[in-house]
């Protein structure tokens, strides 16, 4: 594809308009598939933000609605939508029926991972909010969707990896103490403490975000994050970039990391890393 | 900061092997022409760029031109200069701070940094206004002219070095939240670490072994700096968190850590055998009052520095290096007041505790401090002397800065002298009274007539209000002192 398929909020509104009429000529409207409720959701807006009531004035001029369907009868449109979940997470779907099983790349600030779409051709994620303004971006391809959702109330302690093969990396979180396979001693899956550590992405298909999401209610105390990193052939020897970043008190800081696996000397091996991402101090209730 | 270094060269040399391919005479070093913005210029082949200075080679010998507002002429003119810099750090800890200051520091400048890390953590901080275009890189490799973060060195630098303060820490004994025991002597600190507590019974707590952990970095200095040996039986873990982490979590688990690495143990109140004492929190830190608080330096080159390192150095002095050294789990410089009943000391009111028997001294002392506030600065003395050691220098540089940045311009600074009990009281207050005054003219030598719009009063209350037990000799030492109080005619804040 040589020029980036950028939709219009007009086509958009055109194809959401047909879709209604559609439905409702044929069967009842199936159930939402998000949580979310209507209102709280993000305004989709391909590329540009645009102010919701300049839509109807869009809609008047537009180009013939696209009415092409996928497989399940769902229009192809791709869409972006991004609601509060709960507290400091964001819940993000992208539906896109017509390109199923394709790899989508979610960028929220410093956070990026790539996903594919389900045989539906839809992905739906947990995504912990970063800044008050949490502009996401989606990819699919060369096609570029962008939504917004202003919301209130504080961010999560967060802490982030950013990274892409041939690095092999994972985040272990101990909190408050933990040692080794007690309470408190996170990776991700593991659900065992008072936050959560989580994997956003798929490794085969891009970059992946290694997360830890830090509790609420707990503390004080210090959580240590610490990385796990396997010194594959083809990360050794050299220096690979990766991201990291935190939310504070100061806002969201976000570094740019080289990290040299020393020399190619034979089989693959695990290494902890204990001093490239900071440890989180939790002030407790 | 982004004129294209590494292209430029590149294609420089490439010019210079084409030129020499060429011409077969040999080819003499190019001239190059430094032009004043009103016109003045000089001429000559180019020798060096320190990022500041020219260093040429004219017809009347070699010359060093400050290159501010100068323009370079000639193909010899250096590009991109990026300052290097290498540190060294004593412990992770220090080295943690390291980090924290520098990056601070590239925040404060807007620049992009890179950070390249090994296995054992950060090995070079590169930072510039493009992460491809670094101006300054700072490495962390052990050698001699590395700049070096230190804990307490004990004694002046060598010739050529200078040392900075950079920040406070203190090592405290911690132990996990289960146990019931909130405060320690240091004899019974020293004791239980060497193992001779089998349990926690003995020392106050409830019936639980006493389990200790130790970090690699830490055992060495400890012996060296307090006389504390650890107990053979102790376990030793590979960094300081490691162990804070085993403290925190092994009930009956007992640690000697710094604070800035205490991690979610919790740290003791460290008293004398009287009962007198302070718990680790940073105005007994700053004031010292608190027996194993230490200071952190930067030792680096006396002589002038490059620009970069330079700036560096000059930033260390400023808010944003110290909001830097409070993230990083440190104590800042800054002088504050210390908040009432919140000073770390055992008794809530330091002025009830005049305990002597010198009942005038008492009255007066109530009459000049007692509506006064304290600043979080004390000077310290060796025994019998009024002379001020290492330690008291950065105390009195703390006030003097403080002086000098108009803080308290109208504002009347009593420095109250204090003795141990030993000798006569009549001699100790005589020699309160010398070591009020001798500080007060330590801290007027810093100042230049033009700041003193403050006023320092010095005044001796002889072995009044002692901060740590007599008959003891760390108490004793934490004793002989100067405080410093804010007159209560001063203006609130």
């Amino acid at each position: 594809m040589g020029r980036p398929e950028i939709l219009t909020s007009a086509a958009l509104a055109a194809a959401g308009l047909a879709l209604a009429l559609w439905l409702a000529a044929n069967r009842p409207p199936p159930t939402p598939e998000s949580p979310g409720a209507p209102e709280a959701l993000a305004t989709l807006s391909p590329l540009a933000s645009l102010p919701e009531r300049d839509l109807p004035q869009m809609e008047a001029g537009a180009a013939p609605p696209d009415l092409a369907l996928g497989a399940n009868g769902l229009p192809c449109g791709p869409s972006l939508q991004v609601a509060p979940e709960r507290a400091g997470v964001l819940w993000v779907t992208v539906t896109a029926p017509c390109r199923a099983g394709e790899a989508v790349e979610i960028v929220h600030g410093p956070l990026r991972f790539t996903e594919r779409l389900s045989v539906r051709g839809a992905l739906r994620a947990n995504v912990p909010r970063l800044t008050r303004e949490a502009g996401i971006t989606a990819r699919i391809g060369e096609t570029f969707l962008k939504a917004d959702a202003a919301v209130d109330g504080e961010t999560a302690h967060v802490s982030g990896l950013v990274w892409s093969p041939p690095l092999e990396l994972s985040l272990v979180a101990l909190e408050f103490g933990a040692g080794q396979g007690d309470r408190g001693h996170l990776t991700a899956g593991v659900d065992s403490g008072a936050g959560r550590v989580l994997r956003l992405g798929e490794p085969a298909l891009g970059v992946v975000t290694d997360l830890y999401i830090g509790p609420r209610t707990e503390g004080p105390g210090v959580v240590r994050l610490h990385v796990r990193a396997r010194r594959t052939e083809a990360a050794c020897g050299g220096e690979q970039p990766l991201v990291a970043f935190r939310t504070g008190s100061s806002g969201l800081a976000v570094r740019d990391i080289r990290l040299r696996l020393g020399p190619c000397d034979g089989a693959p091996e695990t290494i902890l890393l204990k001093n490239l991402l900071e440890d989180l101090k939790i002030a407790g209730r | 900061m982004t004129l294209p270094g590494a292209q430029m060269g590149s294609l420089r040399s490439l010019l210079t092997a084409a030129a020499l391919a060429i011409l077969p005479a040999p080819v003499l070093a190019e001239t190059v022409t430094l032009r004043s913005p009103s016109g003045l210029a000089i001429s000559g082949a180019f020798v060096a760029y320190d990022g500041e200075f020219y260093r040429i080679d004219t017809d009347h010998g070699e010359v060093t031109v400050a290159g501010t507002d100068l323009t370079c002429e000639g193909s010899d003119c250096p590009g991109d200069v990026i300052e290097r810099l290498t540190f060294a750090a004593a412990d992770s800890s220090v080295k943690r701070l390291a980090v924290a200051l520098l990056r601070a520091f590239a925040a404060s400048q807007d620049w992009r940094v890179v950070e390249t890390h090994d296995e054992a953590g950060p090995v070079e901080i590169a930072m510039g206004e493009a992460p491809e275009h670094p101006g300054f890189v700072v490495s962390f490799r052990d050698d001699p002219a590395a700049w070096r973060f230190r804990r307490d060195p004990g004694r002046l630098p060598p010739t050529g070095w200078r040392d900075t303060p950079v920040a406070f820490d203190a090592l405290v004994p911690a132990v996990s939240v289960e146990n019931q025991v909130t405060g320690l002597t240091l004899l019974g600190v020293r004791a239980a670490l060497a193992g001779e507590f089998p349990d926690w019974l003995g020392l106050g707590g409830g019936e639980m072994p006493v389990i200790v952990h130790w970090a690699e970095g830490l055992a060495g200095p400890l012996t060296e700096r307090y006389g504390i040996v650890p107990d053979a039986a102790a376990t030793m873990h590979e960094d300081i968190g490691d162990a804070a982490d085993a403290v925190a979590r092994t009930p009956g688990g007992l640690g000697l850590l710094p604070l800035s690495e205490i991690g979610s143990a919790v740290p003791l109140v460290v008293t004398g055998p009287c009962g007198r004492g302070a718990v680790g929190v940073p105005p007994a830190i700053r004031t010292g009052d608190y027996p194993l608080s230490e200071t952190v330096f930067l030792r680096h080159p006396a002589r002038r520095s490059p620009p970069l390192a330079r700036s560096f150095l000059d930033w260390l002095d400023s808010p944003g290096a110290e909001a830097a050294v409070r993230r990083a789990g440190f104590v800042d410089l800054r002088v504050g007041i210390v908040p009432r009943g919140r000073d770390g000391r055992q008794e809530a009111d330091p002025l009830a505790l005049a305990s002597t028997g010198v009942g005038g001294i008492e009255t007066s002392m109530q009459a000049e401090l007692g509506g006064a506030r304290r600043l979080d600065i004390a000077i310290r003395f060796r025994d019998g002397s009024s002379l001020p050691d290492l330690a008291a220098r950065v105390q009195i540089a703390r006030l003097a800065r403080a002086i000098a940045s108009g803080r308290f311009d109208g504002d009347r600074l009593i420095l109250a002298g204090f003795s141990d009990a030993n000798g006569a009281a009549a001699t100790n207050l005589q020699l309160s009274q010398r070591r009020a005054e001798a500080i007060r003219a330590a801290v007027l030598a810093e100042l230049v007539t033009g700041e003193r719009l403050t006023a320092l009063e010095a005044r001796g209350f002889g072995e009044a209000m002692p901060v740590a037990c007599n008959g003891v000799d760390w108490g004793e030492s934490l004793n002989r002192r100067v405080e410093v109080w804010l007159a209560e005619d001063g203006d609130q804040r």
